[in-house]
């Protein structure tokens, strides 16, 4: 860049490296300024990059096309009792839970904080995750205490005559 | 005021702005991955929209600092320029 007439001469006109860098101080500074100005542009690029993936992935029509499945008999699990299973694919681990009052629900079994695997807890009618202490309410999914935030994705359950099916998720 | 130190000051401030949007947009970034793994879909396109939005403005700036730059050095310099550059520099600075 060329110096620039009305800015301060540098302290160290006449130093021996002076000739290799004949920057003036202030002239470094607005280069430098500028330079940041771009490297933010660019990074700015980046970020609007990432979220146009996102924005696809978001446009990305669901497949929410569910089949059912059978989970098991009514009268196989006893009021606070609970029976694992796995839904919509064999990757999908999840837990029936029977609650006191004698209604059933289903939560996927994959804790939402880092998917440890959530067990039932009837003495506190909860469910727990023993990675880090996190626990959920067995009546919505809801997070009641640990690090958890979201809550669990919730099995839709349909009763057909004696027996229990799966037949949607909720996330 | 001298259109050097004017283009320090509007420098400034247009560097705070495209911070302060890079900042906006990370935070939206961040919020968009939070709703991608709460599979709330719905949010993404508008997300998306808004980070290339941000993006545009902060590129619109950019453009116009490194245009005035240009301009300023250009003005200094005493070089060559198109013809309605000229009518403002003679405006501007009669005695050039
Ligand atoms: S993985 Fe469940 S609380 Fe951390």
């Amino acid at each position: 860049m060329k110096a620039d007439a009305s800015v301060s001469p540098s302290p160290c006109r006449g130093c021996p490296w002076h000739e290799d860098f004949p920057v003036e101080w202030e002239a470094d500074h607005y280069v430098t300024r500028r330079e940041l100005a771009k490297f933010l542009t660019q990074g700015s690029g980046l970020l609007a990059a990432a979220g146009a993936a996102l924005a696809v992935m978001g446009a990305r029509p669901e497949h929410t096309a569910y089949s059912a499945q059978r989970i098991c008999g009514v009268g196989e699990v006893p009021a606070g009792g609970s029976r694992l299973f796995r839904y919509p694919t064999e990757e999908d681990p999840c837990i029936l839970v029977s609650r006191p009052d004698g209604e059933f629900r289903a939560y996927s079994q994959v804790c939402t904080h880092l998917a440890c695997a959530v067990v039932h807890r009837p003495q506190s009618d909860s469910l727990f995750c023993p990675c880090h202490h996190g626990s959920f309410a067995t009546n919505d999914g809801r997070p009641t205490g640990g690090p958890p935030t979201r809550r669990l994705p919730q099995i839709r359950l349909e009763r057909r005559g004696e027996d229990l099916y799966a037949v949607g998720v909720e996330i | 005021m001298s259109r050097q130190a004017q283009g320090t000051t509007m420098f400034t401030g247009l560097l705070w702005l495209i911070g302060i949007d890079v900042m906006l947009q990370l935070w939206l970034l961040t919020a968009g991955l939070e709703a991608l793994l709460e599979h709330r879909y719905s949010v993404l396109v508008p997300v998306g929209a808004v980070l290339l939005g941000l993006f545009l403005l902060n590129l619109c700036f950019y453009q116009y600092i490194r245009r005035f730059d240009l301009e300023l050095r250009v003005w200094n310099s005493g070089e060559a320029v198109s013809p309605s550059f000229q009518t403002r520099r003679d405006a501007e600075t009669p005695g050039r």
